[in-house]
């Protein structure tokens, strides 16, 4: 990948030569901040951006989605697939990472979800790095980090009155190379100048392998304590940038009608509810271990990842303030 | 028409309903036959006993059903249990009517596996489709590879027993051991009586070569697979068609996962020692 | 009550639930990690020695109830979670013997949404009329008063209805109008702003049922969101959709809902739930002349006849002194 270092003009200058791409940065509004369409005039030079309350995952996976129109009984349309070409500026390292994951499900696996992809492949991210913490999150703790690029298409660093840019994606890095001031080809993030790093104590959250977590951990008491707190909502599920979970539903619109996908949550109990009456995970100790598990233990064992980018909206949203970090704590010292 | 977009995984492709069957004497299973509405489309779906297929009614939604029409058939044959909305609008149709399938899903019955070694089928109930398209597809195409076919098909009431048809003709065919069973007693009932665990202990089978194929509720399940391992049958030589609420199919919409494993995706046929390492949650 | 006084009397009451009348569980709080509290059922005396209440505690305990099924059950009850106590006992839910009740003098309990940023501090505790809070290494001290959700505000009953112990101390005292005030405040508007505001809001609801799971009265096992035959709203959070949601359960809850404020405090996206369940009480309270939860037996307004009920069909009529909407 290639490395560079612009003045933010130029830098912001670059940008326009996209002008077939719709800008989409957080903006702020009331006290929640969202991806929302800008034009790149109305960028910031600072490129100081908030963190989004709600992360990127409304704009890959919305939370309703089209799949496909039909006349009743009779045709189907061919469905429309988003092909809006977006350069999403401002989102966070944990963000990136979160669509690491959102990858690794709809992308891997055998079948393509082709609305996720048409989003993904008519999109650019370029975050930003944080300068600071917030008291919520906690990707440090993860062994990620707030300078990493994640996959995203650029990460950039404030070097002052300079951006140092480092680009995953050529066609990107070429359009920077015309106003940089200098450039480098480098391996990874170590390698190159990325201002300001944030760093501060914090305990490592040691995160075992999925192999050990089942059976071990899987019938310890401790999921019975987590149910005694959980209420059985959504609002983790909804908030986290990695759950995509969804519901397939059809919606009649008089004499034609959609097939719409929406969010959904494992901690409902209509999420793996049989018509029998049947339910595999009847109480919200299964539920609760259940995303625990497959975001520590099933999604790493596919994929080779974290299902977790430890961005702390869950433990923030949770009404019975749940904290997944002292979850991650406990089972990873447990030893039965 | 619908245009079946092969890359788009989740549009239907059409299909014509041509025949319907109570199978049933309650009315509440109804086996339906489904024909594709577009030229080739059939010699295209290329499915195995095992696999299954989402039947889509437009407006009010989609089911996952086990195919148990066997491959070298026409005509595509489900058999619906009437439970929801979805299946009651599934029975609600006829001849005539258009629907959406998608599929094949899922994997199947090993079937390379079993070459050389005795079959023991078991079925609890409605369940009974994919083993339905296994055993057809056995007996008419590669039974000379097996050694002994015991099959043991139980319901509550003579009437709730699927496929009599079926089970006429197999009750004649030298080929298998066909035993039946139900509940309890039934005036003009000469089969088996009792729960389909409890049958499965009393049949003889070599336990040393026998793979064991197994369908039904969870709880028939839980029952039956002690008693078909006290009797020696080694754990991954006894598979399971799992069931689960499914929406996407194609592991996806995350809600039929057994662990690391979805049931639309890596299932619905599980070995036991597969299961044995996978949280208990079906 | 101060730091730390309440936290002894609790721990030795709550042990008295479980020595001398058996009790199961007992539901209660516990410190989480950023210091507010969070519930927690403590199923052993010994293991009471984390058990503490203070302004923190915003969750309505009786929403719990339904996971300990068939368990005599212990549970800490400031006023309106009593109250909620009392409709669940007079609909059938929960029957009073399996209950042992810890009844807290309730001073009020602070609305995070109110905190702002601060909501992420860490909370130290509760004293006197102040709360304590550590933010970028400094100790913020601040006025309860300021920072109290406006149910408690506006909270009529703040000491419990019913206990079978009650911790000493005082509750709050001067309830202000500040629920009544938001309704006042919509009433006011046209009915094109009206319209427009609780279309704002709907527009922030993300159906995540929070608000639902939250509250001690949505113990339905099937909620009506969940029925597809018929089926009333489509699983997409659109504003037509989210504002079935949010009617629908404002009706379900007249003449039923405490005003715990529970349901606000667990949104997630700050949509502005109890205005329209003030409303709703308001209305019930001056049709039929009743507050619920106050008396075990009563019946409620919306579950009983009365032939002197106010009747729209027959020109019964309302008087004026009855209209309560405009």
């Amino acid at each position: 990948m290639l490395y560079l270092k612009l003045t933010r003009k130029n830098f912001l200058a670059a940008l326009e030569s996209f002008s077939d791409y719709q800008v989409y940065a957080p903006k702020r509004t009331e006290d929640k901040v969202r991806l929302k369409e800008i034009t790149i005039l109305e960028l910031p030079e600072n490129l100081q951006f908030e963190r989004c309350t709600h992360s990127a995952k409304e704009l890959f996976l919305p939370p309703e989605e089209t799949l496909f129109y039909f006349k009743r009984f009779s045709s189907a349309q061919k469905p429309l697939l988003d092909e809006t070409k977006r350069l999403i500026i401002g989102l966070r390292p944990c963000d990136a990472r979160a669509l690491q994951v959102l990858d690794s499900n709809f992308l891997q696996g055998g079948f393509d979800d082709p609305y996720y992809r048409s989003r993904r492949e008519n999109s650019l991210v370029l975050t930003i790095a944080c300068r600071e913490f917030e008291k919520t999150c906690f990707c440090d703790a993860l062994g990620l980090g707030p300078d990493l690029l994640n996959g995203a298409d650029a990460i950039i660093y404030d070097l002052g009155d300079q951006v140092g840019v480092l680009a995953g994606n050529t066609v990107l890095a070429q359009r920077l190379q015309a106003f940089a001031l200098e450039t480098k080809e480098v391996e990874n993030e170590t390698q190159v100048d990325r201002g300001a790093v944030p760093s501060r104590e914090v305990e490592l959250l040691p995160v075992k392998s999925p192999e050990e977590y089942f059976p071990l951990i899987f019938q310890d008491k401790l999921w019975e304590e987590i149910e005694s707190a959980c209420l059985g909502c959504g609002a983790c599920s909804y908030l986290c940038p990695t759950c995509y979970c969804f519901d397939i539903t059809d919606v009649n619109l008089g004499p034609v009608g959609k097939r719409i996908r929406t969010y959904d949550s494992c901690m409902f109990n209509m999420y793996t509810l049989e018509a029998s009456g049947h339910n595999p995970r009847p109480t919200l100790k299964e539920r609760w271990r259940q995303r625990f598990m497959h975001k520590f233990s099933y999604i790493p064992y596919l994929h080779g990842l974290l299902g977790c980018t430890g961005c702390g909206r869950c433990l923030e949203a949770c009404p019975s303030r749940i904290d997944i970090r002292e979850v991650v704590k406990y089972v990873a010292t447990f030893t039965g | 028409m619908w245009q079946p977009l092969q890359d788009n995984p989740y549009l239907p492709i059409p299909m014509r309903v041509e025949e319907v069957k109570f199978e049933s004497e309650d009315r509440s299973l109804k086996s339906l036959w489904l024909s594709f509405l577009a030229e080739g489309k059939r010699e295209e779906f290329r499915f195995r006993p095992g696999q299954f297929i989402e039947l889509s009614i437009p407006g009010k939604g989609e089911s996952p059903f086990g195919i148990a029409s066997s491959p070298e058939e026409e005509l595509i044959q489900i058999t619906v249990n009437k439970a929801g909305s979805v299946t009651k609008a599934i029975h609600e149709l006829d001849k005539g009517d258009i629907v959406g399938l998608r599929g094949p899903l899922g994997n199947w019955y090993p079937e390379e596996e079993f070459v050389g070694a005795n079959l023991f089928i078991i079925s609890g109930g409605f369940a009974f489709t994919t083993l339905a398209s296994f055993t057809k597809h056995l007996l008419r195409e590669w039974s000379d590879r097996v050694k002994n076919i015991d099959l043991v098909s139980g319901a509550r009431t003579p009437g709730m027993l699927l496929y009599k048809d079926l089970l006429e003709e197999w009750k004649n065919n030298p080929r298998l051991n066909l035993y039946l069973t139900v509940d309890r007693e039934f005036p003009g009932w000469t089969g088996l009586v009792g729960f389909v665990p409890d049958i499965v202990a009393k049949v003889k089978v070599d336990f040393e070569n026998t793979y064991a194929l197994i369908c039904g509720p969870p709880i028939m399940i839980r029952l039956t697979i002690p008693k078909l391992l006290e009797q020696g049958i080694p754990k991954n030589k006894i598979y399971t068609s799992l069931e689960r609420r499914m929406k996407c199919g194609i592991g996806k919409c995350g809600r039929c996962n057994i662990g690391p494993k979805y049931v639309c995706k890596d299932g619905p046929i599980f070995n036991f020692a597969e299961l044995e390492n996978l949280p208990s949650e079906y | 009550m101060s730091l730390g006084e309440i936290t002894e009397e609790l721990i030795a009451k709550g042990r008295e639930a479980f020595l001398n009348e058996g009790i199961e569980v007992l539901l209660g709080f516990e410190k989480s990690s950023s210091g507010f509290l969070k519930p927690k059922a403590f199923f052993s005396p010994d293991s009471l020695k984390t058990l503490r209440w203070d302004a923190s505690a915003s969750t309505n305990l009786a929403a719990l109830l339904p996971k300990y099924r068939g368990k005599k059950i212990g549970i800490l009850a400031p006023g309106c979670v009593s109250r909620s106590l009392v409709i669940l006992i007079n609909e059938g839910q929960i029957v009073r013997e399996k209950l042992k009740v810890i009844g807290i003098p309730c001073p009020g309990v602070i609305d995070r949404r109110k905190l702002g940023p601060l909501k992420n501090s860490y909370f130290l505790g509760s004293k006197g009329g102040k709360f304590l809070l550590e933010s970028d290494n400094q100790i913020l001290e601040l006025p309860l008063e300021e920072y109290l959700c406006d149910c408690c505000l506006s909270c009529r009953y703040p000491s419990p209805v019913i206990y079978d112990y009650m911790i000493q101390g005082k509750s709050r005292e001067g309830a202000t109008d500040a629920l009544e005030g938001r309704v006042k405040k919509i009433n006011s508007l046209s009915e094109i702003e009206r319209l427009s505001y609780f279309q704002d809001q709907a527009e922030k609801c993300i159906r995540c049922y929070a608000c639902r799971q939250a509250c001690p009265m949505c113990y339905c096992e099937s909620c009506f969101v969940e029925s597809s035959e018929p089926r009333w709203l489509t699983a997409a959070p659109t504003i037509p959709d989210n504002l079935i949601w949010l009617l629908t359960r404002t009706y379900h809850l007249a003449g039923r809902c405490v005003e715990c404020g529970a349901c606000e405090q667990a949104c997630p996206e700050g949509v502005d739930l109890m205005s329209l369940l003030a409303w709703a009480k308001q209305t019930v309270s001056q049709l039929f002349n009743y507050t619920p939860g106050l008396e075990i037996g009563e019946r409620p307004a919306l579950g009983s006849f009365s032939y002197d009920d106010p009747d729209f069909f027959w020109g019964g009529g309302l008087t004026e002194e009855k209209k309560c909407c405009t």
